[in-house]
């Protein structure tokens, strides 16, 4: 508290300032990245807690961050600034693989994009052509009730109880039931030590005992 | 319904039909128990949206797998696992020695699968290192830790010496995917952080127990196929640091090293896959299978920005190679059931 008296909305002119301050500072940054000069973060002002909020540049105002190494190979003409920096198509329908990270800064190859990357000029994309157990509904009707398979839908359909509930498929014959859970301690919970052995094994005992 | 879940993962060891549809109808039923998990709030309970975790990971596909994964991610931190015993009160209930290394376990697994995948889609991350001090499991045999504490007598070694590496890199991706592939990522910085995440790699790399070094005396059988997959997990952080995808930095020399360096890991990456494909090791999920991919696909821009200065026995190697990765992803999709369209 200052004790000194401003006019009204005084505050809210100098937010307004800075922000256009720092739209400018942005794009003057941008500028001399695209000429190849590297440019140092800005300094710290003092205010440790200031909060930073995105500058409120619209899309065609973006520039990449990504400069133009001098000397590199110049990128393919037909990709425009804006394209090499977009996301990969948003598919609305594969909302659970669509990528949301950083776009490439080189249009020769790509790095992981979920389950596709670009090399090339070709695209390769892991979730193509999968088999039937991983398939989303067809229909843009997203109540289409679903096989129990091991897709998004189906998750979403049996994890709230919007389906048929699953029957039971019962446990396996008792040698099956340990070779399984001997498998799974050998090849999976190595990695992911999710269950105490003793304890997991004492409770199978005691479900053969109850069946 | 742990026994169910736990059950469900062996069956898709194998492939054929029937067992796909015996495993899907086991996930399934365990599934239906979803929002039981969500409101039971015990430990038991995000022990059971771990499994799931772990059995969405396994698919081809990464499905509701990220969604699942962030919901157990979120009630294991509504339930402090996130944090150190240490930070507790002295006057809340005192917890056994078993279930206070137990929520270590589930806390560190949950969070491996979650980062791995969020790295691997684009998402955000949940949590920052800042924002975390629970300490890494100890390296303890199962048979040795029981609700009476811990029975030093059994001396027999960890069974989770991978998954105890594999939370230590957890968190150098996470560094990395916090800073080099974050959205608001500046080039201004690029240098810096790769060294700084280089040293960590080497002081990872360095600090291996003997049992996970290839080629070591020590390396037994029961550790031969997780040794590989550590050095695996390695590769992958030194190829994603350096991608050429990057291009993060105007030096023409750093950009050449990178490209060198990506290329030898590629090459050194195939070399220990294909020994985890001899020995039927593989691991068929989306994201080692888009990160072979990655390798396979760096080689081969490698080698045509360079095609200027390649020679006979640079093609020959390449040939090589290319049939090798294909190889690997021939097997890769016979062993996911990939369909056949016309």
């Amino acid at each position: 508290m200052t004790g000194v008296a401003n006019e009204r909305g005084h505050v809210r002119k100098l937010e307004l300032r800075i922000q256009r301050m720092k739209c400018q500072l942005d794009r003057l940054t941008s500028q001399l990245q695209s000429q190849g000069q590297d440019v140092r973060p800005t300094l710290s002002d003092g205010f440790e807690n200031e909060v930073s909020y995105p500058a409120q540049v619209t899309l065609q105002e973006s520039v990449s961050p990504h400069p133009t190494p001098p000397g590199r190979r110049p990128f393919d003409d037909r990709v425009s600034r804006s394209g090499r920096d977009a996301l990969p198509e948003f598919r609305k329908g594969l909302s659970s693989e669509n990528y949301l990270g950083v776009s490439p800064g080189n249009s020769f190859i790509s790095s992981i994009r979920g389950t596709s990357l670009n090399v090339l000029g070709m695209e390769i994309d892991l979730a193509d052509n999968l088999s039937p157990d991983l398939e989303e509904p067809v229909s843009s009707n997203g109540a289409a009730q679903m096989p129990p398979n091991k897709s998004y839908h189906a998750f979403i359909q049996t994890a709230i109880g919007a389906g048929p509930k699953p029957c039971n498929p019962g446990l396996p014959p008792r040698q099956e039931a340990f070779m399984y859970a001997d498998w799974c301690f050998k090849t999976v919970l190595p990695y992911l030590p999710i269950l105490h052995k003793p304890t997991f094994f004492a409770l199978v005992r005691s479900l053969r005992n109850i069946i | 319904m742990y026994f169910q879940v736990a059950s469900r993962n062996y069956e898709n060891v194998q492939q054929r039909h029937e067992l796909h549809c015996r495993s899907n109808s086991h996930y399934h039923y365990a599934l239906g128990f979803f929002p039981e998990l969500l409101a039971g709030r015990t430990l038991e309970d995000v022990q059971a949206l771990a499994m799931i975790s772990a059995q969405l990971r396994s698919f081809a596909k990464p499905g509701a797998c990220w969604m699942v994964t962030s919901m157990a991610l979120n009630v294991a931190i509504e339930l402090g696992l996130h944090r150190s015993a240490k930070c507790w009160a002295s006057t809340a209930p005192s917890k056994s020695v078993l279930e206070l290394e137990m929520r270590k376990r589930v806390f560190w697994s949950i969070f491996l699968i979650h980062i791995y995948v969020s790295g691997k889609l684009g998402r955000p991350m949940a949590l920052g290192e800042c924002d975390l001090d629970v300490e890494l499991p100890n390296a303890l045999n199962d048979e040795a830790i029981s609700e009476n504490g811990i029975d030093s007598s059994k001396t027999d070694s960890c069974g989770f010496l991978a998954g105890l590496e594999a939370f230590k890199c957890n968190l150098i991706f996470l560094d990395m995917y916090n800073s080099i592939y974050t959205v608001r990522r500046s080039p201004s910085t690029y240098e810096d952080t790769l060294q700084r995440l280089e040293r960590r790699i080497d002081h990872w790399r360095q600090q291996w127990p003997e049992e996970l070094k290839v080629g070591s005396s020590l390396n037994k059988e029961q550790y031969r196929v997780e040794a590989r997959y550590v050095m695996i997990w390695e590769l992958e952080l030194r190829l994603l640091l350096r991608h050429p995808s990057l291009e993060l930095t105007s030096s023409s020399l750093i950009v050449e090293e990178n490209l060198s360096i990506c290329m030898g890991v590629s090459k050194n990456m195939l070399e220990h896959v294909q020994w985890l494909q001899r020995h039927k090791s593989l691991d068929t999920n989306w994201q080692t299978n888009v990160t072979y991919v990655l390798a396979l696909s760096t080689t081969l821009y490698g080698h045509w920005v360079r095609k200027e200065r390649i020679s006979i026995d640079d093609i020959h190697i390449l040939r090589d190679d290319m049939d090798g990765w294909l190889g690997v992803m021939g097997e890769v999709g016979s062993l996911i059931g990939k369909s056949h369209t016309a």
